[in-house]
């Protein structure tokens, strides 16, 4: 008898599957599905003039992101006016991200991703666009995408893509493909005509784990994206032989935003937002910019507890290690480094807060050469 | 109900399972593709001045074929027969025809040197030789080496060949023709078009594998594959266009190639990466079926009416009779 009904209840319960459970709750004032206003509290943006990377920045627009709470998918829509032009769109996820590599460091360029990533803060946001008309989503309520079913002349159902803004960059350099975790995309209008609206979709593809929220910056501007990315190196030099994807993350930066209890943006520019401390350092380091610190060089400091210092702690800092080299009997600078590295904790999977925040990965994760 | 009723069901259903008919006509289809002589035929102007009119089948393109929903006359999508189009939506870029499938008769292969890339189509050489003197002699279009010096004998052409793709045998390449018709020899007989009986038109064979049929939706009281109104086969040939070859220089870089469909820098063609040799070996454009229009241009041929295929048992022949000019 129980046997007989065992096909009946698993039947009845799969027939009122949905998967929410699977997926995390909704995050207090933080919008699972967003409509990006116009700074003016408007509808349709206009895409930015931009002729240098200060205006980049003025011109992007931070915003969080949560999950829906259910098994939709989330993200952000905007809505901008044709220009008769090129337009371009670029958005970045927080925060940054890479595969630890665990040879040792022979490579100059790979020695800095030797140390882990913290792979908790990251979240990834995929862009795509088209015209406002084939959106088929409804914004500030579901997500949408541009497929629209198109019947031929035998009457068969043909699915057409009207996305008119596919990702020209991804971590693999491979077109129309979406970039991954953490990492910065963009996408170009080849063309957009007088009179019509386009719609940008930011779809949520996931959330950092510790904490369920994303910060997010977007640039919606004219002209082409390749145009951006020369700004930004005439304002912040990467080093020479730079990857493009070390450089793309950072045409925005800030992302990382220090969370609010209750506003979860938009804001508009960068002079606008409150991101984490070192967030930015920690990216130029990412970058290669110049005269930045090397990304492993960061890493180490913010495990022993030195990023974040003010500059009177560093200058009784380097007082103590001065003394220590003139009498090597003086444990002082020792016994210093010690306390700051034991009262500094990196909280890696939990919400992070104003004294564990930590943009590397727990270094005790390091696999060994060999381990498979 | 008890155990052996239960296993009883559950065998039942797994057994119906298996019998289990998705309604779908997937089939091998088959047929001919005619071309007329004069499709052939092109007045070659060589290096030296001189001048000579050929008639070869070397001088027949790939031919693509087509599945389509419809095709239109002349002057409806364009200024000749062309299938029915989707909607237009990104700017200047033409609609998309959404075919259900297709086939190619003749292939771009790798030509083992980079002067010949975009150039050489599968099934048109008998031999290395053969095709060494048709560059060489009958278009005066000498072939050059990687070292800028002329490829004067078919043997020297194989070894190079085999050296670049690690081949053992000339099938390997798949650069020239094999004795298909296995009569013990490899001749004329053996490569894609032949001129028939009559001489007017090369005659090829195609095939298209594990074709699903696509039908009107509207028909009633028919049955799907066989009588109910289907797909409609359509195709062109890309004439090679030996006069924008003659200033040739290095394929993909900006310079003509001899065929519109070939992309010289295809990111899924061989790239060969030697200490002396380096360059990628050329393949079909992505979106020739799907955007034929892009591809196709003056000199070209292709089918001023398609053949409607309702019947896939049947092996209709398609004439490509219509020259674009």
């Amino acid at each position: 008898m129980r046997l007989t009904l065992l096909p009946l209840v698993l039947l009845a319960s799969g027939c009122d599957y949905s998967g929410d459970f699977l997926f995390p709750g909704v995050v207090d004032n933080v919008p699972g599905v967003l409509i990006i206003p116009t700074e003016d509290g408007g509808s349709v943006h206009e895409p930015a003039i931009i002729t240098n990377y200060e205006l980049v920045q003025e011109s992007t627009i931070y915003f969080e992101l949560g999950p829906t709470g259910t098994a939709a998918l989330g993200g952000a829509t905007l809505d901008f006016a044709g220009t008769g032009d090129r337009v371009c769109v670029w958005v970045d996820p927080e925060m940054a991200t890479w595969n630890q590599a665990i040879r040792e460091g022979l490579d100059p360029f790979l020695r800095p991703f030797s140390y882990p990533d913290n792979i908790f803060d990251d979240g990834d946001i995929d862009v795509i666009g088209g015209r406002s008309v084939f959106y088929t989503g409804s914004p500030g309520v579901a997500m949408g995408d541009f497929v629209l079913q198109y019947e031929d002349d035998l009457g068969n159902e043909v699915p057409i893509s009207f996305v008119e803004c596919t990702p020209a960059q991804s971590q693999f350099d491979s077109p129309n493909s979406h970039a991954g975790k953490g990492t910065a995309e963009y996408c170009e209008f080849a063309t957009t005509e007088l009179g019509v609206t386009y719609t940008v979709a930011l779809q949520t593809w996931s959330t950092p784990l510790d904490d369920d929220r994303v910060g997010v910056g977007v640039l919606l501007a004219q002209g082409s994206c390749r145009d951006i990315i020369g700004y930004a190196d005439a304002e912040l030099t990467f080093n020479q032989g730079t990857v493009d994807q070390q450089q793309l993350e950072c045409i925005i930066r800030g992302e990382s935003i220090k969370p609010d209890a209750g506003d979860a943006g938009p804001w508009y520019g960068y002079d606008a937002i409150s991101s984490w401390e070192n967030s930015v350092e920690f990216e130029n380091s990412y970058c290669f910019i110049q005269d930045s610190v090397k990304l492993d060089e960061f890493c180490d400091a913010e495990i022993a507890g030195l990023i974040g210092l003010s500059d009177e702690e560093l200058e009784e800092l380097a007082e103590l290690e001065a003394a220590a080299e003139d009498d090597e009997n003086d444990t002082r600078y020792a016994e210093e480094l010690d306390r700051l590295a034991a009262e500094h904790e990196c909280e890696w999977r939990g919400a992070p807060e104003e004294d564990n925040r930590c943009f590397c990965g727990d270094p005790d994760d390091t696999p060994q050469q060999g381990a498979g | 109900m008890n155990r052996t009723t239960l296993l009883a069901v559950v065998a039942l259903v797994g057994s119906t399972g298996c019998r289990y008919d998705e309604g779908l006509v997937v089939e091998n289809l088959t047929g001919t593709v005619k071309i007329p002589v004069a499709a052939g035929t092109q007045t070659v102007v060589r290096a030296d001045g001189s001048t000579e009119e050929l008639t070869d089948s070397k001088l027949i393109g790939p031919v693509f074929l087509g599945l389509y929903s419809g095709v239109d006359p002349i002057n409806v999508q364009e200024a000749y027969p062309y299938p029915t189009r989707g909607p237009q939506f990104r700017g200047d870029e033409p609609g998309d025809t959404y075919p259900y499938g297709g086939t190619t008769v003749g292939d771009f292969r790798f030509p083992c040197f980079e002067d010949l890339v975009c150039k050489t189509v599968s099934n048109r050489f008998l031999d290395f030789d053969d095709l060494v003197d048709w560059f060489n002699n009958a278009l005066g279009d000498s072939i050059t080496d990687a070292a800028g010096q002329p490829v004067e004998t078919g043997d020297y052409m194989r070894q190079t060949c085999y050296d670049l793709l690690d081949a053992a045998n000339d099938e390997e390449v798949r650069l020239t023709a094999t004795d298909r018709n296995d009569d013990g020899a490899v001749n004329e007989l053996d490569l894609d078009f032949v001129l028939d009986d009559s001489g007017e038109f090369f005659v090829a064979d195609f095939e298209i594998l594990q074709q699903e049929h696509f039908y009107d939706q509207s028909a009633e009281n028919c049955e799907p594959g066989i009588d109910c109104p289907g797909y409609t086969l359509w195709g062109f040939m890309d004439t090679p266009n030996y006069a924008a070859a003659d200033d040739s220089g290095v394929a993909g870089e900006g310079v003509a190639s001899y065929f519109s469909t070939c992309d010289p820098s295809a990111q899924n063609s061989l790239d060969i990466r030697e200490y002396n040799v380096e360059f990628q070996g050329g393949a079909f454009f992505r979106d020739i079926l799907n955007q034929p229009s892009k591809r196709i241009d003056g000199g070209d041929w292709v089918a001023s009416e398609g053949y409607r295929w309702d019947n896939v048992y049947e092996q209709p022949e398609l004439l490509i009779d219509f020259e674009v000019f």
